[in-house]
Parts: C-alpha cells; sequence; structure tokens
C-alpha cells in the first residue's frame, strides 16, 4: 500500500469556502502544514477540501450546511450559538458566552482532514470513497456530545442553564493579591490534606471535590464559599507553598501574551505531530472495505485518560458517503 | 437492610448492564462485599488491599466516604451509594 505521508506526492487545495468563515480555511492551511503536505494552486468549484496523490482518484471532503443553518450564515459565532457551545460555555460564567478562540473552526478543520485522510486509505485497501461530506454544525453537535447527553439523559437529565450558579464561586480561584490561579489534582487525598491546612473541614472539602471533579463532565464547579473565602484571604506565595506540600498542582492564570513570551513557546507552537515509518504489516487479505474506509482496521492507542474516548469517537463518526 | 447502588458504565458489564442494583449492609466495605457475591468481580475493581482504588470515587448520597470514615462509613437503609470514576483534563 503507498505511503501517503511518507513522500511528496501528496497535496491538497480548498475551495473558496465560507466567505462567512475565514477562520475555516485558516485552519486546513495551519493543518495542512502541519501534516507537511504541498498546498496546491487551483481550486475546487465550492467549499471543499481536495486531495490529490498519483496513487489516488480524485477525492474531496466538501463541506454542507443544514436548512435551518445555511453555510453562507455558518459563522465561528453562529454556529456556537446555533449549537449550544455558548449555553455550555456559560454555565460557568452566568451568561451566555463564547469561546474566545475559534474553536469549531479548529475542530471542523481536523475533522476534515481525517475524513479525507481516511477517504484516502479506503482507496488504497480498493474502496470506492471519492466524496466526504462534513456539516460544520454536525462537528459543533459531537464536540459537546457528553453535555448533550447529560441534558438529554432519560433518567435524571440534568438542568445546568447559564445564570444557575453564583458565577463568581468557581474557578479559576483568587488569591488575597489578587491572582487567579487554577489547582489540579486527580487524587482526594492531596485536595483533603491542602483544604484541611486552609483550615476547611473534611465536609466542605468533600462537598468541594465531588464538584470539583464534576467540572470536566457538566462544565461548571461551583465552590463552597468557605474554600474560596479560605483562599482569598492567603496571598498566592503562602497558597502555593501549601499546595506543593500537599502535592495538589498550582498554576497560575495567564494571558496569551504571556505564554508567548516563554522561551518553550516556539517549540510548542510546532506541528504537534511526529509521523515515523514503522516496521512493515503483513498484506492483508480482507475484502477491500465498503461501508467505511477503515472498517476492519485495528487501532492501538495510548493516551492519556480524558482524551482517550475523543479519536475513537471521530473515527466512527466519520463517515465518508 | 437495603441501599440503591449506581452503577457507573463501566462496571455494567458486571452487573449484567444494570445501572441500578441493591445491596445490603450498615457499611460501605459490607456493601461492597454484598455486592461482590452477586456480581463477582466487582469488589477487585473497586478496592485494592482495603483501600478505594485511587481513581475511583464512592459516595453515600452527597457525601464522598473519604472524607468521612472510607470504607468503614455507615450507610443508612435506603441510601444511595454512587460510585464515580475521577476524570480530569480538557
Amino acid at each position: 500500500m503507498s505511503r501517503l505521508l511518507d513522500d511528496a506526492g501528496l497535496s491538497w487545495r480548498s475551495g473558496p469556502c465560507l466567505p462567512a468563515w475565514q477562520s475555516l480555511s485558516a485552519a486546513l492551511q495551519r493543518q495542512g502544514d502541519c501534516l507537511g503536505l504541498r498546498h496546491a494552486d487551483g481550486a475546487p468549484d465550492g467549499p471543499a477540501l481536495q486531495l490529490m496523490h498519483p496513487d489516488l482518484q480524485p477525492l474531496q471532503t466538501r463541506f454542507t450546511g443544514l436548512p435551518a443553518l445555511p453555510l453562507e450564515l455558518s459563522t465561528e459565532f453562529t454556529l456556537q450559538a446555533a449549537c449550544g457551545l455558548m449555553s455550555v460555555h456559560g454555565r460557568a460564567s452566568g451568561r451566555l458566552q463564547a469561546l474566545g478562540v475559534n474553536y469549531l473552526a479548529t475542530l471542523n478543520a481536523a475533522l476534515a482532514w481525517q475524513g479525507s485522510l481516511a477517504a484516502a486509505v479506503g482507496q488504497l485497501r480498493g474502496g470506492r470513497f471519492h466524496e466526504v461530506a462534513l456539516q460544520p454544525a454536525a462537528g459543533a453537535l459531537l464536540s459537546i456530545g457528553q453535555y448533550l447527553a447529560g441534558a438529554t439523559a432519560p433518567e435524571d437529565p440534568e438542568h445546568l442553564l447559564p445564570g444557575a450558579d453564583d458565577a463568581l464561586a468557581r474557578p479559576p480561584f483568587l488569591s488575597a493579591d489578587g491572582v487567579l490561579f487554577e489547582l489540579e489534582t486527580l487524587d482526594s487525598h492531596p485536595w483533603r490534606q491542602f483544604w484541611n491546612a486552609l483550615g476547611v473541614s473534611d465536609a466542605i472539602a468533600g462537598k468541594a471535590w465531588q464538584r470539583f471533579l464534576l467540572r470536566y463532565a457538566r462544565a461548571v464547579a461551583p465552590m463552597p464559599a468557605e474554600c474560596l473565602d479560605a483562599l482569598a484571604g492567603l496571598p498566592l506565595a503562602r497558597i502555593q507553598a501549601i499546595a506543593a506540600e500537599c502535592g495538589v498542582a498550582l498554576v497560575p492564570v495567564r494571558d496569551a501574551a504571556q505564554r508567548q513570551g516563554d522561551s518553550n513557546y516556539t517549540a510548542s507552537a510546532a506541528s504537534p505531530w511526529q509521523i515515523r515509518r514503522g516496521v512493515a504489516a503483513p498484506a492483508p487479505h480482507r475484502a477491500a472495505p465498503v461501508r467505511l474506509p477503515l472498517e476492519g482496521i485495528r487501532v492501538l492507542e495510548s493516551c492519556r485518560r480524558i482524551q482517550g474516548p475523543w479519536p475513537g469517537t471521530c473515527c466512527r463518526c466519520s463517515v465518508p458517503k | 437492610m437495603s441501599v440503591s447502588v449506581m452503577v457507573p458504565t463501566l462496571l455494567l458489564p458486571l452487573t449484567d448492564g444494570q445501572k441500578k442494583v441493591e445491596a445490603q449492609g450498615e457499611t460501605v466495605r459490607h456493601i461492597i462485599d454484598h455486592l461482590d457475591s452477586r456480581y463477582p468481580g466487582i469488589k477487585a475493581r473497586l478496592v485494592h488491599q482495603d483501600e478505594v482504588h485511587r481513581f475511583v470515587n464512592i459516595y453515600v448520597n452527597d457525601d464522598d466516604i473519604r472524607f468521612a470514615a472510607g470504607l468503614a462509613t455507615s450507610v443508612a437503609p435506603g441510601a444511595k451509594l454512587t460510585v464515580l470514576p475521577a476524570v480530569a483534563g480538557g
């Protein structure tokens, strides 16, 4: 089988897609560069990402809209609003709030690349995969799938609309000298020690732990007032010392400009992927894929716990036509 | 006395797919032992050397047992015991 990413033969181009959403085109470009792919001249006649390689038949991922949200009106912010991201993000701030980055552009660009490359692999395996359809709105819904599941569960559905909790009683935390910071630990023992050292009782620390654990599952983590008051009475340096003693990670919240000043920023902004040639796999003796381009392929994945299910979900959801 | 136990998705294969099961016992330890007698293997997924696994959280009603008496935490009749795997990251 051809190794698409090993040589310089793979190129791509995108159409004049989504005039209202230039961030998607920019994300496609950025991710194509990170993959080391060559950008070709010319353009498809619509909103699409095309892959070209001597071993491939014509292949493209076409972006499509919904009747209620045509592609021409699909911007980062209209999609965040229409698909519920602003509501989920607003659970913590107390009001509908957009994510302050081009989240859906980046996500949908990644899905477009994933679908295109999956279809390309499907072709090389003998399948007939020439066009992938991607609805940016569907990508948006995919990204909040866990919250939709919680809100529409048949038993005890969550009702976590913006404004349901005190917008000020939540992480990030605030020290007496006005520094915003985050705490992190996966273990209740250091968490308990930390709060005990601040004079917070076990009962309150336990309630805080439960809400803190569910922060990523619910997108909101209202903290007991006792915890916030304890932190607000101490300077950051003292809180840092206690956190270090107890084994709790503490990270001050910084802005983008501060991050860009770090010595490792440039390296971290380079390609996130490293692709190496592995041991040659034995030639498969399977029939060509019919329904899905990657069907029958077994993927070995190693990752941190919460990130683990995400690639698997994407693999199942990338369904070329 | 009987309590309700809410089973996380990861353990559903051990409870024949039941999300909510009934168990007997006066402490969390007794309840887990009783659960294991009905659903063999579940105790090993929750407890190691008489300690709750590090990334498993058990609540009696809304209270985390680690912030009470651990496995010795008493459970009143009719209480709800919830098993919740830890989740973090972003």
